[in-house]
């Protein structure tokens, strides 16, 4: 197995999560290859139950992978044991959850959830509410800070919840859909807060997002399919890439021609590759 | 440091903002916290007030002077006097808290003899004087004696009896004279005639007022004390003319003033006090029953601990269940935030804190809380059990305890969360949990179950257990099998309802199919719930089983003890007797029952036993009677006692003196048999008349009948002669022939008769027929006694029965080995030989002060063999419930009885329930009822907990239209039948483990020997209670489901889950 590039900040490596259920196995990944290098700003997509939050959880070590290997800053997250995984959670990353109510304790006012991280990082009184006065300028929630999160708005709530995963100053942030109730220019300043934010302290941030127009505003695009990494798009261009078994997944405009399950001749050039859909000889005659 | 306090702060904080956001929750947990500790306290404070009544109805049944103490010294001078009193009074050695000042008083030691002027002759009386006399003493005529001045006559108070003897009135002279013949020196002047008050508490310990005394006696025994000043009498003394004085002071226990916890120091005062006034002075008597009374009441008290720790134990055993329950539920409704912290990079130590932050702060809030409701608990039960104003302290067990079971709490609250810190963080959220029923689970159930089952086998198979020691099998096996059976219910409910789900698969109500779908796949949380349920109200079964069985058993008990719903002990005017004043009281015969009872003993064996002589018509009227206590109506088993037709005995007529005419022959001339005559006088009582030692030869032997040689108008009977063996108990031998008898009235002799063998018939000391021979024709009785002497030989009258058919109790029978037509010979109290014929048997016999062994006569045949002469004047009644018998009972006193003694089967029955078992049983049914109201909240919180989260579900349907039925309905009766369950399984878990323990649980029952211990259920309470549970239940829950369908509104689908 390729160890982790220097650069890069999270690497998996053949990555499988297994769900166990009353009478079924749900394989949610299924060999995930993904390298993020520090800095970078990155959005998954994916259709829905394509496993892009159980991706997330691995690499911010809420679970363990059924099989393969997490590095994060050099951690082997298959392998740290409970404390030093309770420690990585606390101060290496910050988690933005998909619904966005479990970011947040109900009955707490925004300051005080803005402050819960850092208490339990120990971040000192005088520190953490200067830090918690700026996020929530950042976040635009300035006159909120006092109320209570019920008192919040669906929005409100998303961006607090971001504000809360970045309050420790994570070198990662990974961030589940933080977007999704946001108008376009909530949206946006979220985005502008994670930009600012990697450009400041170099944080990585993964994000989960449905919103073509979030995607965009990533430096790099990862879609997830099936529990694989599908495909990758850079300034507006979607690649197709190669898995670990020379596995390949076509991008969505490709399965008109190539529907699942068809057959197709491959024809590697000089420069192109190319795809000839064939109808196998004895298929068709059965 | 600061920055530590600051974070602990900070936590706190939002701990008390998260229980403020689960405030149902937090209330629960606050509540069943709070009565953990409560019960648990107040069975402490319950405990220590109980003993306080204990010990106070102790010091209350006896009077304040016989409960305090005593100080007796006979002196010579009145400086001795004085020393006695400036000891007493001023030595801080012999100062005793809660006794009063002393009240000091003279008296002469023996009675003097008081006479007119002129006349030696007189009754015998003490003289005596107290401090304080005029304030108590009532006056008839005249006024109070005063000191007087130094050569006047002694001014003295005397009784109406003393008057009448000698005439006396206000003014009038007085001699008094020592037994030594040493006379008062100026005499006495008679200022006023007193009422003696026996029963003024002020008296104390001094018996100025014998009862009068019986007639017939011999002798003539001394009368109400003549009562002087005390300055007065300590002149006296100086005079030296009364030198046997006695000085007493007395010291009255202030009951008040006397607690449990100062009550060894009292009795160390006590001791201390008479060593000391020993010490001081020499010969002084000291006396008090104080320390036999505090260890009494230490007694009580230790027989009442089991009971209460019994209910405590148990009760608390509940409330840590349900505390473990509802913390997981909290723990439950935490998982979120925990799941949150975690997520954040909480360490699970701070994951841990974070949870019992929450805990702490309810604990914190429960102990004050509890000790409260526990205070406020065991002082209501006081109020209602216990003595009037005995106090409910917070003291310092109690506070022990609550303190104890507080950690606990804490402690299963914290082990209920610490499986939240362990868990994944995105289990967690989504509430996995292991299945529901693993075998992991059962073994635990299994060994509960077998516990049970094993404290019931071994409590049904050791029987009643008598002591009330520490028995842990008894004291935990009801409430192990109680839970044990709510268990059982629980699990077997989703089964149960499967199978409703299978037979109403094709049945069109949707609502019975949904509901007992939601049912049987109800998993681990409501369970637990209905396991609680059904323990809390199994327990509440069995309490109020347990109770009213006692409370039934109290009752027949009271009434078979007391006999009938009062009896009386009256004093009778002169002459009367019982039986024929209530016939003139009450002629119909249903409301009053005269009887004689008395002490006897079984002839052979000398076991004791209670003989009851009534009128057999009135007592199947009158007396309590259970069907169980014998095979066959009252009516059937009393008919054999009704007397039959018999010869009166010979009537002397209103004689003054008897004569009876003896022949003897061969009497040992050293050692002469005494010959007494007994006679029945009008009042029932039996006179012994001594004519005097058997000469040889012919004689007539004469005696007095009658006291005090006055002219008696009272008619007697002969019952029997006697020829009794001399002192030298010689025994008796010879040849008697019994000729006449004869009596005199005025100057008259009158024959009476000869002894004819019909009418009369002789028997030994032992009951043996003595063989006779008739002289014939010339109506003598002839007895001759050579080989065998006899201790004592009875000529007696034919009509005097020679037995009694009588009914016996199992345990007479059993005592003597003798059957139903068998016969018994027994003493009576004056150790007259009567023979009992048995004619019937039962279990107990009301009236018998609740005997084991005991009979019943009827009362005209048992008065023909005397009455106890203790009963002198005096008579037992029983009278029936309600206004007739109250008025029958009036009319009595009109006809100038005076009751001395009135018990009524009321009183008897509230005393019972103030001994410790029923205090303790008490505190159970009230605990339970209160652990079972807490039970069905907790249950309530759990389905409105469960139903918000399916508020969604309802939204849902209301959205897409389905009508408002369809969406309660099935709702509704799931929870009902959750709770429905939960409540009559346990109803009926309860109701069985209490049929099965009843008659097997000491500390519950302390079952009497007599009547014997009835167990049934009683099913009208049972009925009314279920009813009332049920609706209790019913009413939450509508108030759950219609809270739950009001919310259910299709806005809530647009909001997030929070
Ligand atoms: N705890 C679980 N138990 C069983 N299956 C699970 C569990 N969590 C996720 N899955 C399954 O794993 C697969 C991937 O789930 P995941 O939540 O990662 O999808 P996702 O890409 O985040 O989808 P979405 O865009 O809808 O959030 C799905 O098929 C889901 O049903
Ligand atoms: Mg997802």
């Amino acid at each position: 197995m390729t160890p982790p590039a220097r650069g890069s900040l999270v690497a998996c490596r053949d990555l499988f999560q297994i769900y166990r259920l009353a009478g079924h196995e749900v394989v949610a990944l299924q060999g995930v290859d993904l390298d993020i290098a520090r800095g970078e700003l990155l959005a998954l997509l994916g259709p829905s139950g394509a496993g892009k939050s159980t991706l997330l959880a691995l690499v911010g070590g809420l679970e363990r992978p059924a099989a393969g290997r997490v590095w994060v800053d050099g951690q082997d997250l298959a392998r740290l044991p409970e404390a030093a995984l309770t420690a990585f959670r606390r101060g290496r990353v910050g988690f933005v959850l998909q619904t966005p109510a479990r970011n947040l304790l109900p009955y707490a006012s925004a300051v005080q959830n803005l402050e819960l991280p850092m208490r339990l990082a120990g971040v000192p009184a005088a520190r953490r509410r200067e830090r918690a006065r700026a996020l929530l300028a950042a976040t635009g929630l300035q006159a909120s800070g006092g109320r209570s999160v019920r008192a919040l708005s669906g929005g409100e709530q998303q961006r607090l919840a971001v504000a809360v995963a970045v309050a420790n100053e994570p070198p990662l942030l990974l961030a589940d859909e933080p977007t999704s109730q946001l108008d376009r220019g909530n949206a946006a300043r979220v985005l502008e807060l994670l930009r600012v934010l990697r450009d400041q302290t170099g944080t990585t941030v993964v994000m989960v997002t449905h919103d073509p127009e979030a995607a965009e505003a990533m430096d790099r695009t990862v879609s997830i399919r099936g529990g694989r990494v599908g495909a990758e798009g850079r300034g507006g261009v979607e690649y197709a890439v190669v898995g670990p078994t020379g596995l390949l997944q076509l991008p969505a405009h490709a399965l008109e021609v190539l529907p699942p399950g068809a057959r197709a001749l491959v024809e590697v050039g000089d420069g192109p590759v190319l795809l000839h859909p064939v109808e196998p000889p004895d298929e068709a005659s059965r | 440091m600061r920055t530590i306090s600051r974070e602990a702060f900070g936590g706190l904080w939002l701990a008390v903002r998260a229980l403020v956001a689960r405030a149902g929750l937090t209330l629960a947990l606050t509540a069943l916290t709070a009565f953990a500790v409560g019960v648990a306290a107040a069975g402490a404070m319950y405990l220590r007030a109980a003993g306080e009544s204990l010990l106070q109805d102790r010091l209350a049944a006896t009077s304040p002077f016989s409960a305090g103490l005593l100080v007796e010294r006979r002196v010579a001078t009145s400086t001795e006097v004085e020393r006695l009193r400036q000891l007493l009074r001023h030595d801080p050695r012999l100062a005793v808290p809660a006794l009063t000042a002393p009240l000091f008083g003279l008296e002469s030691e023996g009675f003097l003899t008081y006479s007119r002027p002129g006349n030696s002759d007189g009754p015998r009386a003490r003289i005596a004087a107290r401090e304080g006399l005029c304030g108590h003493l009532r006056l008839a005529a005249g006024r109070c004696p005063a000191a007087g001045a130094q050569d006047q006559p002694m001014q003295a108070a005397v009784s109406p009896r003393m008057a009448r003897r000698l005439g006396l009135r206000p003014g009038s002279r007085l001699e008094a004279t020592t037994l030594r013949g040493e006379a008062v020196a100026p005499g006495l002047v008679v200022t006023g005639i007193y009422e003696p008050t026996p029963t003024d508490p002020w008296w104390g310990m001094r018996a100025y007022f014998p009862p009068p005394p019986e007639r017939g006696g011999g002798s003539d025994p001394p009368i109400d004390a003549v009562l002087v000043d005390h300055t007065a009498l300590l002149r006296e003394l100086d005079r030296s003319l009364t030198r046997n004085l006695s000085v007493t002071a007395e010291r009255a226990l202030d009951p008040g003033r006397v607690r449990l916890s100062n009550a060894t120091a009292l009795v160390g005062a006590v001791t201390q006090f008479r060593r000391e006034a020993w010490a001081s002075a020499g010969g002084t008597r000291v006396e008090s029953r104080l320390p036999s009374l505090v260890d009494q009441a230490r007694l009580d008290r230790r027989a009442l601990t089991t009971p209460v720790l019994l209910a405590t134990v148990q009760l608390d055993a509940l409330a840590m269940l349900m505390l473990l329950v509802v913390a997981r539920m909290a723990a439950d409704a935490r998982a979120g935030e925990i799941a949150l912290a975690k997520l954040r990079g909480a360490s699970s130590r701070q994951a841990f804190l974070l949870a019992t932050y929450e805990l702490t702060v309810v604990t914190l809030l429960a102990f004050p809380l509890g000790l409260a409701v526990g205070w406020g608990g065991a002082s209501a039960l006081a109020r209602v059990q216990l003595r009037p104003g005995v106090p409910v302290a917070v003291t310092l067990p109690a506070l022990g305890v609550a303190a104890v079971v507080s950690v606990v709490a804490l402690a299963a609250a914290a082990l209920a969360g610490t499986g939240q810190v362990r868990r994944r963080v995105l289990a967690l959220w989504r509430r996995e949990r292991p299945e529901p029923g693993t075998r992991h689970g059962l073994v635990p159930e299994l060994a509960l179950l077998a516990a049970a089952i094993l404290g019931m086998v071994s409590l049904r198979l050791g029987g009643p257990r008598q002591g009330g020691g520490w028995d842990p099998v008894a004291l935990l096996a009801p409430a192990l099998a109680v839970l044990a059976g709510g268990l059982l219910a629980a699990r077997a409910l989703p089964a149960l309802a499967g199978g409703l789900v299978r037979a109403n698969a094709g049945s069109r109500s949707l609502a019975i199919y949904l509901a007992a779908r939601q049912v049987a796949r109800r998993g681990g949380a409501a369970l637990r719930v209905v396991v609680l349920l059904t323990a809390a109200f199994g327990l509440v079964a069995f309490a109020v089983t347990v109770r009213q069985d006692q409370r039934r058993n109290h009752h027949d008990r009271a009434w078979t003890e007391v006999g009938a719903a009062r009896a009386l002990q009256v004093r009778l005017p002169p002459g009367m007797r019982g039986e024929r004043i209530a016939a003139v009281a009450d002629p119909g015969g249903r409301q009053l029952l005269p009887g004689l009872r008395t002490g006897a003993a079984v002839a052979f064996s000398g076991t004791p036993f209670t003989l009851l002589g009534v009128d057999p018509d009135r007592y199947g009227r009158v007396a309590f009677w259970r069907e169980d206590f014998a095979g066959q109506p009252l009516g059937r088993l009393l008919a054999p006692l009704r007397p039959t037709a018999r010869v009166p005995p010979p009537e002397l007529g209103p004689a003054e003196e008897i004569e009876v005419r003896l022949a003897a022959d061969s009497v040992a001339l050293s050692a002469p048999p005494e010959l007494t005559a007994e006679l029945l006088g009008e009042d029932g009582r039996i006179i012994q008349v001594l004519l005097g030692p058997v000469r040889p030869g012919r004689h007539a032997y004469r005696a007095v009948v009658g006291a005090g040689g006055a002219a008696s108008t009272e008619s007697y009977r002969l019952l029997r002669l006697r020829l009794d063996e001399s002192e030298e108990l010689a025994g008796v031998t010879g040849v008697y022939r019994f000729e006449a008898v004869r009596a005199r009235q005025g100057d008259r002799w009158r024959l009476i008769g000869g002894f004819d063998p019909d009418r009369w018939y002789v028997r030994s000391a032992q009951g043996r027929v003595l063989p006779t021979t008739a002289a014939a024709g010339s109506g003598a009785l002839v007895i001759a006694l050579h080989r065998d002497p006899e201790a004592r030989v009875t000529v007696n009258s034919a009509a005097v029965p020679e037995e009694l058919p009588a009914v016996v109790t199992t345990g007479l029978l059993e005592d003597t080995g003798q059957a139903v037509g068998g016969l018994l010979s027994v003493r009576d109290a004056q150790g007259t030989l009567l023979k009992l014929k048995v004619t019937g048997v039962a279990r107990a016999l009301p009236g018998t002060d609740g005997a084991f062994v005991a009979a019943l006569v009827d009362l005209d045949g048992l008065l023909l063999y005397g009455r106890d002469t203790r009963l002198a004047g005096r008579a037992h009644l029983w009278a029936a419930a309600g206004p007739q018998a109250d008025a029958a009972v009036g009319r009595l006193e009109r006809l100038g009885v005076e009751i001395e003694q009135d018990l009524t089967a009321g009183q008897r029955r509230a005393d019972l329930g103030r001994q410790a078992p029923a205090l303790a049983l008490l505190l159970l049914v009230l605990g339970a009822a209160a652990a079972a109201v807490l039970a069905t909240g907790g249950m309530m919180l759990h389905l409105y907990l469960d139903g918000r989260r399916r508020r969604f579900e309802l939204a849902v349907l209301d959205a897409l239209g389905a009508r408002h039925r369809d969406q309660w309905l099935p709702l509704a009766l799931e929870h009902a039948v959750l709770v429905g369950w939960g409540v009559l399984a346990g109803g009926a878990v309860g109701l069985a483990t209490a049929l099965v323990v009843l008659p097997a649980v000491p500390q519950f029952l302390d079952p009497p020997r007599v009547p014997p211990a009835l167990h049934l259920p009683d099913w009208p309470v049972l009925t009314v209670g279920a009813g009332l549970a049920l609706a209790l239940v019913a009413a939450g829950l509508s108030l759950v489901v219609a809270g739950l369908v009001r919310a259910a509104r299709p806005e809530l689908l647009r909001e997030e889950v929070l």
